[in-house]
């Protein structure tokens, strides 16, 4: 039933706006309500990694919805609900703490009147010091933040849990809604499991708070903070120095600041006989043929994209085939809808090996490089754990070597750089810094597959 | 002051002061025990608090989750709507009227779907969708219930389903994501603890069905060995689940410290006083004493100086009986004052016995060399002429010849105190009998000597109290006679002194005193 509507939108947009079989941009289902066309929130680019395949070779193909939201000086400021959860367990003592004062008072400054902003700290109990208010007595909020004190244990879940409730009260679908979680420690009241917070992580991003979270020095549970701001659809740092966090803060709230829309739903079409393999880089459901991913939020300063695999179907005919296409949903930062459709994007196959090999869109493919190798690098972390130190160096060692040679010939800078890192993860594998690098490597496999502004 | 006396003295003390203490230690255990018992109750009444705020929090979520339900009735579309929007709901199920699941459905299941049907073959073949899967309830009696809760066990732990009956069609269950509740559970949870309690003194913890911590209160930690003065169980969903309430014991154990220290303030008190009393009582009793041997002392002094002038008459009178020739009146005047003097002089010899006896100056036996029948014959010489005058007839049988070393002054004294008591009080027998006898040995040889008469004798009552010091025994005859009382207890005494005994001999009439002691060769 709905691959009968799309066909009719996207026939009616094929013959309104012309299209390119690979790449897509489309967008305007609806206009203002002035009859003007009005700049859409989100621009959305439908790609495949490669437009022509071998006939008989590999039927692996990948195809990227890059989400872009439109410049923030086309509209106006968003308006702001964010929790700020601060972790004052014991270990917190000292500067660690005072550093985290500093950069919540930073924060607190960078919000505007209208702004609703709640501190939560917790150590084994949790106390909301503010419950979510208008920031305009910043006085009330600076008293606050220099009260707090290091405690004894961490209950994190009952923190995030805390800050979600004073989120909720001021929950609306035209703010941004955040919870900013600083952490340092590992959580021993309350359920602690990566598993759960990622459980709580995904009910929290569907009542539309985004989670981010800040792990400061070595002692945090990475997996835990990383699952839960993957799933809550937020950002994720490692903080080594406690200096660093005023820096990671006003990052983070740049990135609040240039959110464009909100509540996205993407749902991707594929074409019969093509088969939805896998999403790579973020948590979604494959059904019927269809691939639907939810994000929170789009930001105008990032692209960020889904990239799925899909496994075309054996042809010889040579005739462009339809591949997928992409209808996307969202809400604007006025509250009001909007959606886009795209036409099919298309891919053929061809005898000629090397027109096929040409037909590789350099962007994409290295978008795909990236998701591949950040796969191999959580592998290389998976088999560390299981203390297979030898096979988890070799992971890292010919990952190194494959994006290197990508790196070649796309030529791509940012591949480059992550073999180096790569090479270098190799190394300490095997050392005592392992325990530091772990957290580093989950920071960079999740700003790949998040594409993180920062 | 006699040892016996000073073991006396301390049980005094000692015995009521350990009762006092006993008393005093139990009384404090009771005590302690009635505060931990109303801190106990404190604690379990703010345990209830909790489980019913959480109850209350439980009974909130089958209302939305039963609102939630409303309208579905197995179809897909708003099944999957569910699952993919509402932040409290991982996948929605449903179970046709035959109790078989008929959503998802591994033909048309997605990813998540699929995912689903494995973990779940767990929820229905746990027995919790018993009997063709239809869903049971803990709850029984009464209409079969519409809706309710169960849970089976996945990986890292628990899964929740709440499930509903939507009339004769079948049942929606909802796969829920048990964390999202929690977390509205530990947003909400606020245990009523007064603000004047302490927060280093206590914990209320919440523990989840693996015991492990969900909640804390207060920052008290306790150690092994402190238990909880509460615990409560609670019911679906969090079966499994406990609350426990740990108080530290200084904060109901301090009353039991003051109490302590007054009780044992108290009990020194006590102990003080009773010292005080035991002080006073001997330094009366000591005070007693020493008037006692004061006016031991005193009779003492007496005696002696009645002796000196006692001594130069019975000299002078028997330097004049010399002179003066036997059978004349004057003569027979003079046998009057000897006897006279002589039974003075045994009197006031008594007196400075017992004196030497009480100050615990008693001298040593004087031996000579004599026979016991000597000393006998002198003694009955003396007492020949009252006994004749009372009537009283004297047989004697003297057997004790031999020269032995023996104190004669001694032998002479406790014969003639025996002889006194006779005269004194048997002269209605009319007879003494005397006898003497020895053993054959010759070192360590003993020697008696009885004097029997037939006079009133001794009650059977009475015979306990004879040899004691100034006893004296009211009878008819005995009123009528002087005496000091002291004759047999110093009789004996002395007797003892010399390595024998004076016993009162069982006798049907009169009295048989046998006087026995050692005499060496």
């Amino acid at each position: 039933m709905m691959k009968v509507t799309m066909k009719s939108s996207i026939i009616a947009l094929l013959v309104l706006t012309g299209f390119t079989p690979l790449h897509q941009e489309f967008l305007h289902a609806e206009a203002g309500s002035t009859g003007e066309a009005v700049m859409d929130a989100i621009r959305v680019d439908l790609s495949l990694d490669r437009s022509s395949f071998v006939i008989g070779g590999p039927r692996t193909a990948y195809v990227k919805v890059g989400l872009s939201g439109s410049a923030v000086a086309d509209r106006s400021r968003p308006g702001l609900n964010v929790a700020l959860v601060l972790d004052r367990s014991g270990s917190m003592q000292g500067e660690k703490l005072e550093r985290a004062r500093e950069a919540a008072r930073y924060a607190v400054g960078l919000m505007a009147p209208q702004d609703y902003l709640s501190l939560v700290v917790y150590d084994t109990e949790v106390r909301v010091l503010v419950p979510a208010t208008r920031v305009q007595d910043r006085e009330r909020f600076y008293r606050a933040i220099d009260n707090i004190y290091a405690g004894s244990n961490t209950a994190l879940f009952a923190g995030v849990s805390r800050g979600a409730q004073e989120l909720r009260r001021r929950l609306a679908s035209d703010r941004v809604n955040r919870l900013i979680l600083l952490s340092d420690g590992l959580a021993n009241v309350g359920p602690d499991s990566p598993a759960a917070l990622q459980e709580l992580g995904s009910s929290l991003r569907r009542e539309g708070i985004s989670v981010t979270t800040i792990g400061l020095g070595s002692g945090y549970n990475e997996d835990l903070m990383a699952r839960l701001a993957a799933a809550g659809d937020g950002n994720h740092s490692f903080v080594e120095s406690p200096r660093d966090l005023v820096r990671i803060f006003d990052a983070e709230f740049r990135d609040v600041l240039s959110v464009a829309a909100l509540d996205i739903r993407i749902e991707l079409d594929c074409a019969p006989g093509v088969r939805p393999i896998r999403i790579m880089n973020r948590d979604g459901d494959i059904r019927d043929g269809k691939v639907y991913i939810n994000l929170n939020q789009v930001i105008s300063s990032q692209e960020k994209y889904v990239l799925v695999e899909l496994e075309l179907p054996a042809d010889r005919t040579g005739r462009l085939l339809d591949v997928a296409s992409a209808r996307v949903a969202w809400r604007d930062l006025e509250g009001k809808t909007g959606n886009a459709s795209s036409p099919y994007v298309q891919a053929s196959f061809t005898s000629d090996s090397a027109s096929a090999a040409r037909s590789v869109k350099a962007g994409v493919r290295e978008q795909v490089v990236l998701q591949l190798a950040t796969e191999a690098s959580e592998m290389a972390v998976q088999l560390r754990d299981e203390g297979r130190v030898g096979d988890a160096k070799k992971v890292l060692e010919d990952n190194a070597s494959f994006l290197r040679s990508e790196a070649k010939d796309a030529p791509s800078p940012m591949l480059q750089v992550y073999a180096e890192q790569n090479e270098a993860d190799a190394e300490a594998v095997e050392t005592d810094d392992w325990a530091t690098r772990r957290k580093s490597m989950r920071e960079d496999q999740f700003q790949n597959k998040t594409q993180q502004s920062y | 002051m006699k040892r016996r006396h000073i073991v006396a003295l301390s049980l005094v003390f000692l015995v009521p002061f350990v009762f006092v203490l006993a008393l005093a230690a139990s009384a404090l255990r009771d005590r302690q025990e009635r505060t931990r018992i109303r801190a106990a109750d404190a604690a379990a009444r703010r345990l209830d608090a909790v489980a019913l705020d959480i109850a209350n929090m439980a009974e909130e979520w089958d209302d939305a989750l039963y609102g939630l339900t409303d309208g579905l009735d197995g179809d897909p579309g708003k099944l999957r709507g569910l699952a993919d929007n509402h932040p409290w709901v991982r996948q929605a199920f449903w179970l046709d009227g035959k109790g078989h699941l008929a959503f998802p459905d591994a033909e048309s299941a997605g990813l998540r779907e699929k995912e689903f049907l494995d973990r779940s073959e767990l929820l229905f073949s746990a027995g919790l969708f018993s009997g063709g899967l239809v869903p049971t309830s803990p709850e029984s009696g009464g209409a079969a219930p519409d809706h309710g809760w169960s849970s089976y066990w996945w990986r890292e732990g628990s899964q929740w389903v709440f499930w509903r009956r939507i009339g004769d069609h079948g049942y929606v269950g909802l796969e829920l994501n048990r964390y999202a509740l929690l977390a509205d559970l530990s947003a909400r949870l606020e245990p009523a603890i007064p603000v004047e309690d302490d927060p280093t003194l206590f914990r209320l913890l919440l523990g989840d069905d693996k015991g492990a911590a969900f909640a804390v209160w207060g920052s008290l930690e306790p150690d092994a060995a402190l238990r909880p003065l509460a615990t409560l169980g609670l019911a679906v969903p969090f079966s499994g689940w406990t609350l426990s309430y740990h108080l530290d014991k200084s904060a109901w154990a301090a009353d039991g410290k003051a109490s302590l220290v007054f009780l044992l303030v108290g009990v020194a008190g006590i102990l003080l006083a009773a010292l005080a009393l035991g002080i006073y009582a001997w330094r009366g009793f000591a005070d007693e004493l020493r008037v006692a041997g004061q006016r031991v002392s005193f009779v003492n002094q007496v005696s002696h100086e009645l002796k000196t002038p006692l001594t130069n008459i019975r000299l002078y009178a028997e330097l004049l009986a010399e002179r003066l020739p036997e059978g004349g009146t004057e003569r027979d005047y003079l046998d009057v004052i000897e006897r006279e003097g002589r039974r003075l002089s045994r009197l006031i010899n008594n007196v400075l016995t017992f004196g030497r006896e009480a100050r615990g100056t008693a001298e040593r036996l004087v031996l000579r060399e004599g026979s016991v029948d000597d000393v006998l014959r002198q003694v009955l010489d003396a007492f020949r002429p009252t006994f004749s005058e009372r009537g009283i007839e004297v047989r004697v049988q003297l057997n004790a010849p031999d020269q032995v070393m023996i104190d004669t002054d001694l032998v002479d004294q406790v014969t003639g105190n025996l002889l006194s008591n006779a005269e004194k009080y048997a002269a209605s027998g009319r007879l003494v009998e005397i006898e003497t006898g020895q053993s054959k040995e010759q070192s360590d040889g003993q020697a008696w000597i009885r004097v029997r008469d037939l006079g009133p004798g001794i009650k059977s009552g009475d015979r306990s109290r004879l040899f004691r010091q100034f006893e004296r025994f009211h009878t008819a005859v005995t009123d009528a006679v002087g005496g000091t009382g002291l004759g047999l207890y110093l009789s004996r005494t002395l007797a003892r002194r010399h390595g024998g005994d004076l016993v009162l001999e069982g006798t049907e009439t009169g009295c048989s005193f046998l006087f026995t002691f050692k005499v060496g060769s």
